[in-house]
């Protein structure tokens, strides 16, 4: 557990400038958006402060490829690969730093919509213009999708990594057409699972942005799968590093 | 002991090792001598678990090599493997979160008998104190296997024998089995017992130092100069 706690926090500050600097960018974002939307100035302060959980889950993914890529580049992989540990831990202290990064950006976007929500709320601004759900069903909402598609990005992203290791040649090449193949896979078998959904959906009910009650359907079978495949690409992942990373 | 059998390792269309073969008893201090490209650095890379063999059998105090033999294995690669971004002394304690028999007494000596400062940046420190970084860290807890690839690299002449001294006088536990390669033979020829001569990944010569010397009637690195052409 120590180890793995070392490795954990060793990531966290192996990437901590890029981590601050995305961190600090998307406190300088929320600020603007709140106060915008506070003042009424922005009419749509969704659009600032959705702006980054649409940009984080497409950032953070290329965070996680440089985090594998930079220990070969600056040759720690040597000291890295001749420690105690799996290749497993490694790479799964390597997703958690970045997907930690991710969590602290959710929290950050939803924590200032929601204000603004209460914010507004006493306010009662008319004429703005907020997404339709409220309150703490906005965390549940915003998170669903915000985690499905990022842990599917990461998931492949980790593959990609692992990849890596045996292709030596035409490398760019061969990891976009891995990572547009992943994604058409995942939105083929998207499509049949979808059929599920209307099987298994669940309502939820959630408060709306007018104050009433809605019932939305919670697509549980297309989050699992999501769920299920990006655990398929972190355990192609680990499995390629687990056998072919070396110094 | 180390048993190494018929041990290959190819890249790509490059052969780095051809079926080496050894067997190392516990304890010994063994000199990997060679030429670069002889296979030194990736035969101690496969030994350390940094690397797969292509082909053949290794076994490290009957472990074949992994997660076990890497907790007792000390490794110092030919390159710096450390963080730039580290503090001397962060990267220490980085390190020992992994082995239980860390030792911090021992490390304050080793970095007070290498000259180097705890709160200095890696990324700041010259080649040689990286070379020295790389010592202390191999000698601060008592693994029962140390891997020195090329440890004097960088090291300004004066300070490697010093260096050399304490650590095999001072710092090396009884039973620790340490294999060096390096091709300042003259710097550590003293402290090897036994000797094992590399050339194009095959071994050329292999034997008891004093042993060799007496055959031979000459030194180590007369030995390594005539085997290398």
């Amino acid at each position: 557990m120590n180890a793995f706690k070392a490795l954990y926090i060793k990531e966290l500050k192996d990437n901590r400038s890029i981590f601050l600097f995305v961190l600090m960018a998307a406190l300088a974002l929320h600020a603007y958006g709140y106060t915008r939307g506070v003042e009424g100035i922005l009419p749509t302060p969704y659009i600032a402060l959705a702006f980054l959980p649409v940009v984080a889950v497409f950032v953070l993914p290329f965070l996680l490829i440089h985090a594998f890529s930079q220990e070969f580049k600056g040759q720690t992989h040597f000291q890295l690969l001749s420690l105690p540990v799996s290749r497993a831990s490694i790479v799964i202290t390597k997703f958690l730093a970045v997907l930690s990064l991710g969590a602290l950006l959710y929290v950050l976007a939803t924590g200032t919509m929601h204000l603004l929500y209460i914010r507004l709320g006493k306010l009662s601004a008319p004429g703005m213009h907020m997404p339709g759900v409220a309150g703490t069903d906005l965390w549940l909402i915003v998170g669903q999708w915000y985690f499905g598609i990022l842990l599917l990005l990461m998931g492949i992203a980790t593959a990609m990594s692992g990849l890596k290791l045996i292709v030596h040649r035409f490398q760019n090449f061969a990891m976009t057409l891995f990572f547009l193949g992943s994604l058409y896979l995942y939105i083929r078998l998207l499509a049949g699972i979808f059929a599920l959904n209307l099987l298994a959906s669940h309502n939820i009910e959630i408060t709306t942005g007018s104050g009433g009650l809605q019932q939305v359907p919670l697509f549980l079978p297309s989050l699992l799968f999501t769920l299920l495949f990006s655990l398929f690409f972190v355990c192609l992942g680990i499995f390629l590093y687990e056998r072919y990373a070396e110094a | 002991m180390i048993e190494v059998e018929n041990l290959s390792k190819r890249y790509f269309t490059t052969r780095a090792l051809k079926n080496v073969s050894l067997r190392i008893e516990q304890g010994r201090v063994v000199g990997i001598l060679g030429e670069n490209g002889s296979g030194k650095s990736t035969l101690f890379k496969i030994l350390a678990g940094v690397s797969r063999p292509s082909s053949g059998q290794v076994r490290i105090y009957d472990e074949p090599v992994g997660i076990q033999t890497r907790a007792f294995t000390s490794y110092l690669p030919e390159i710096n493997p450390f963080y730039p971004w580290m503090q001397v002394d962060e990267q220490l304690e980085f390190l020992s979160q992994f082995y239980p028999d860390w030792n911090p007494a021992k490390v304050d000596e080793l970095l007070l008998l290498m000259g180097l400062n705890p709160t200095a940046k890696i990324g700041e420190l010259s080649r040689g104190q990286q070379a020295r970084l790389k010592v202390v860290a191999a000698f601060a807890w008592p693994s029962r296997l140390v891997l020195m690839d090329e440890p004097l690299g960088g090291i300004d002449p004066p300070s490697r024998r010093r260096i050399v001294g304490a650590l095999f006088d001072q710092y090396r536990i009884g039973e620790q089995t340490v294999l060096i390669s390096t091709h300042l033979v003259g710097e550590v020829e003293e402290v090897i017992e036994e000797v094992i001569f590399l050339k194009d990944g095959e071994i050329a010569l292999q034997g008891d130092a004093d042993q060799l010397r007496q055959e031979k009637g000459m030194s180590l690195q007369d030995i390594f100069e005539e085997v290398a052409t």
